[in-house]
């Protein structure tokens, strides 16, 4: 009995339910960041009430240091954190897809100079790298996106590269090679579509490590100070030493609860595209 | 294995030398007036000799290349230029700062690096059990945190609320403390940031480690050591643990970075007189020199401690140690 | 000639997706005091299974449910754990199937196979090194090489190494389990000679793992031939070779090319292997066997003495209609 339960336990776990768990996650904030202006109360940019006023009930989670609602507040920076990670990952992975492609496709020294050159990156500290381009083209909704997808490419490049290079073993492309197909056709009919799937689950990976990063630059005050993300609804209580006092329980904790949640519906659906696309990755469990 | 540390030397001179080049080309192609890259936003108040003074000073009145020479001449002679904002050298802030990162994230690497060696190996061990899977879930929580905001909580908990640790700093301020209640009052300032550190960063190693011992566990060898009669627990330490460390070993030069970035949010949370805090006040006060240094700084430390760990890797897998080269 | 390990009634499942999978069922056979006996059949059937079951390896989600294996007048499957460390080296050793991964990389070969020597062997450091070197010349490598990580030597010599430390403790059954896969066709004959010559030398008993019926029948002094989980024929090689009573075991000798009459048609065995979650209820070579009856559907044949020392499992033998042999 209580093995069954245990195997039940693991199979949740490991099995595709993790994914659905995952999408349900994505879906849910999808739907909020889509109807943030129905479920919000309030306009979130507005002076709704007095600054620091404590959770009641016209004012869900209180109010910040210039009496906006948090609630709202909130439901809005679902959008901002939401298309920040999302379009920074494409573009990463778009990055990150050319450069693995024609790495592996062609092969030999270009292949060989592309990798060393994502090796570099990869040796870079990215957070601090990230600070110093952002300080220097200054905070802007865009400019974060570039920062991080400017400097996350490098490793989807690798894991690409690396589905191409097994690709290319097999022999239809070879043999579409050798027959004189160009080079635009081998890619399109025998390359991407075994790309575009690994390429997708490196995708949901990407998106969930960039909204950490855009929070973690947007706390350190180098997000838009006009879209407000949950990042820089933490910057601004950290200013105000909200983790001094009870507010902690209202103004710190739901933001970093949300981030940390969205993070995990990304990676559970990426975990489990990774694992139903690898085969391997399957056996292992 | 010369050979494989001369090719990783050459990279991570590579690595340097782009480094700085980046740093010296930012606040020159940046649009605006690089003047209020070097010496901060004050300029608009100068008088146009004052800028002029500035100006030669910085050499910006020579040829581009005459400048990168100087420029790369005071960084590798420790001259980072001079704070405008703090008034002081950046390498003496720099020096100041430094010991405060190294304590943390040099302890911080140490704690997560056993601990998830630790969590991952037993979690290989039990595979597909209850411990197993609860394990997993814990770290892939810890993962999907941001460092910064399991600071602020464990500020709020546990020195607002509870008053166990101090708010900010690394030590206590005007105390005068020596000896070993100085050294009690470091590690209470140390005990939240490093805490936060290990938290965020420790999951990468336990989930390689998890992986590196699963694959370990199926091969051969640890099936012949069982045939030979070897007990147990020391097939699990001696045979399995040794080789399931060698990609651990691997990744730990790609944690540093990780650990480092993850310090500079860290230290800004608690207002700990790190380098990464540097970094932060630096960019408040949009102090460019010493952001640049910060990073510069960062990126040495990062790219010593791989070549460090390249070093010591050979003496942990004889293939590398004898063949290659 | 008395048996050494005789082995009865044995089967082991596996836990599976999809069912329990009954890889080894009901396999009883003895091996006799410096006998070789060979273990044949396609890769699947249980050879290697059986071979882990007298080893007691088999591990969850794998699970010997029945059966009982005597070597030497002890039950193995009864042993407890330090028991088995004291037989295990001592009187029952394997050579692994590929010797590539069957010693470990971070230790030299020295030190593996001293490692068996002292846990089963009250000896000096002196005396275990003499004895590796011995091992090690016996097998045909320079004793000085002792010190030498495994990478240093080549497959056909890791191979050589992996049988010196088979030998380490002088056992009296030695299981070789597909031990020469991975090595080009000149290796393996180099390896399997050197087995040969080394049972003879030290009158060993030999379990001959392998899916390369020449090479079996060219040095076994029985042989054993499996299908699908099952023994369906167990005798002399020569009988096998002349007198084979299975369908199975002719097909299999057609299937493969002849030397001695490279005239003989090939005849490759139609169908496929069934699976072992959902085996056919009667005989499970049934469902490809050209010579299936309507019995064969419902009822499993038992394995039965045809003649003195031949044991077959098929219908057609107890109605004495069989027309193959």
């Amino acid at each position: 009995m209580d093995k069954q339960k245990l195997k039940n336990y693991w199979s949740v776990l490991s099995s595709n339910n993790l994914g659905m768990l995952g999408v349900g996650i994505l879906l849910m904030f999808l739907l909020i960041a889509l109807l943030a202006p129905l479920i919000a109360p309030y306009d979130p940019s507005v002076r709704v009430g007095g600054p620091f006023i404590k959770p009641n009930g016209d004012f869900l989670l209180g109010t910040n240091d210039v009496g906006q609602d948090i609630f709202s507040e909130l439901i809005y920076g679902t959008r901002v954190s939401l298309l920040i990670g999302i379009v920074a990952a494409l573009i990463s992975i778009v990055i990150g897809c050319l450069v693995g492609v024609i790495a592996g496709y062609y092969g030999g020294k270009i292949d060989s100079m592309l990798m060393r050159f994502v090796d570099l990156i990869l040796v870079i500290p990215f957070l601090p790298l990230m600070i110093l381009l952002a300080a220097f083209i200054g905070p802007s909704f865009w400019n974060i996106i570039l920062v991080i997808s400017l400097i996350s490419w490098a490793s989807p490049a690798r894991v690409i590269r690396s589905q191409v290079l097994s690709l290319k073993t097999k022999g239809y492309v070879e043999a579409a090679k050798s027959i004189g197909t160009n080079i635009r056709v081998i890619l399109t009919k025998h390359i991407l579509p075994g790309v575009i799937p690994i390429a997708l689950s490196q995708f949901v990976l990407a998106a969930s490590h960039s909204i950490l990063i855009e929070a973690s630059l947007s706390f350190l005050g180098l997000g838009d100070p006009f879209t407000k993300s949950w990042g820089t609804i933490l910057y601004y209580a950290q200013a105000r030493g909200a983790f001094l006092t009870d507010a902690w329980v209202w103004w710190i904790l739901p933001p970093g609860l949300l981030i940390t949640t969205l993070v995990i519906g990304f990676a559970f659906t990426g975990y489990s595209l990774e694992e139903i696309l690898n085969p391997r990755l399957r056996k292992e469990r | 294995m010369g050979k494989f540390i001369a090719g990783k030397f050459v990279q991570y001179a590579i690595v340097i030398f782009l480094m700085l080049t980046l740093n010296f080309l930012l606040p020159r192609l940046m649009p605006g007036n690089p003047l209020v890259f070097l010496a901060g936003e004050d300029v608009g108040f100068m008088s146009s000799s004052e800028k002029e003074a500035i100006l030669d000073e910085h050499g910006l009145n020579d040829p581009i290349l005459v400048q990168y020479g100087t420029y790369i001449k005071n960084i590798a002679t420790g001259n980072f230029g001079f704070s405008y904002q703090q008034k002081r050298p950046i390498s003496d802030l720099l020096m100041e700062r430094l010991p405060w990162t190294l304590l943390l994230t040099g302890l911080g690497l140490v704690i997560s690096t056993v601990i998830g060696v630790m969590f991952g190996a037993i979690s290989a061990w039990k595979r597909g059990t209850k411990t197993d899977a609860n394990l997993l879930t814990v770290f892939m929580f810890l993962s999907a945190m941001p460092s910064f905001w399991v600071g602020m909580i464990l500020v709020s908990i546990f020195s607002a609320q509870l008053g166990l640790f101090p708010v900010f700093g690394a030590e206590s301020a005007w105390s005068n403390l020596t000896g070993i209640d100085r050294f009690i009052d470091i590690m209470k300032h140390l005990a939240l940031p490093l805490t936060t550190l290990v938290l965020i960063s420790v999951t990468s190693t336990f989930m390689i480690m998890r992986y590196s011992m699963l694959s370990v566990l199926g091969e051969d060898y640890i099936m012949m050591a069982k045939a030979k009669g070897v007990k147990e627990k020391v097939i699990k330490y001696k045979h399995a643990m040794r080789n399931a460390l060698l990609p651990v070993a691997t990744v730990f030069m790609l944690s540093l970075g990780f650990m480092l970035g993850g310090a500079t949010v860290i230290e800004t949370v608690f207002a700990y007189p790190g380098v990464g805090r540097l970094m932060f006040e630096s960019v408040l006060s949009r102090d460019y020199p010493l952001i640049q240094a910060t990073f510069l700084i960062i990126t040495f430390s990062v790219v010593l401690a791989n070549l460090f760990a390249d070093l010591i890797y050979p003496i942990l897998d004889p293939k590398v140690g004898k063949n290659n080269g | 000639m008395n048996s050494l390990l005789t082995v009865e009634n044995l089967s082991t499942y596996f836990k599976t997706d999809k069912g329990i999978a009954k890889a080894v069922e009901d396999v009883s056979f003895s091996v006799k005091e410096g006998e070789m006996l060979g273990i044949i059949g396609e890769s699947g059937c249980g050879k290697t299974t059986v071979a882990q079951s007298i080893l007691r390896l088999i591990e969850y989600p794998g699970k010997v449910v029945s059966g009982e294996v005597q070597l030497n007048g002890k039950n193995i499957m009864k042993l407890s754990d330090s028991e088995l460390t004291d037989l295990r080296w001592k009187e029952l050793s394997v050579i692994p199937q590929s010797a590539m991964n069957a010693l470990n990389p971070v230790y030299t070969v020295g030190e593996q196979i001293m490692e068996a020597i002292f846990l089963h062997e009250d000896v000096s450091k002196k005396e275990a090194e003499i004895r590796v070197k011995k091992l090690l010349e016996l097998v045909g490598i320079d004793g000085e090489r002792w010190k030498s990580y495994p990478h240093e030597f080549s497959g056909g010599m890791k191979q050589r190494v992996a049988i010196a430390m088979a030998l380490a403790c002088n056992p009296k059954l030695v299981i070789s389990d597909e031990s020469t896969t991975g090595l080009d066709v000149l290796t393996q004959a180099q390896v399997i000679a050197l087995i040969k010559d080394l049972q003879r030398k030290l009158n060993l008993s030999v379990i001959l793992i392998s899916h390369d019926l020449p090479m079996v029948t060219a040095i076994c002094d029985r042989i054993v031939i499996m299908y699908a989980g099952k023994i369906v024929e167990w005798a002399s090689t020569e009988d096998i070779i002349n007198d084979a009573r299975h369908p199975y075991s002719s097909a299999l000798l057609n299937a493969t090319p002849d030397l001695a009459n490279p005239e003989r048609e090939v005849i490759s065995i139609p169908g496929s292997v069934p699976n072992l979650v959902n085996p056919p209820r009667g005989c499970r070579f049934e469902t490809r066997c050209p010579f299936a009856m309507e019995r064969c559907k419902t009822d499993t044949p038992e394995l039965r003495e045809v003649k003195p020392g031949h044991f077959t499992a098929c219908f057609l033998e107890e109605k004495g209609e069989n027309k193959i042999g």
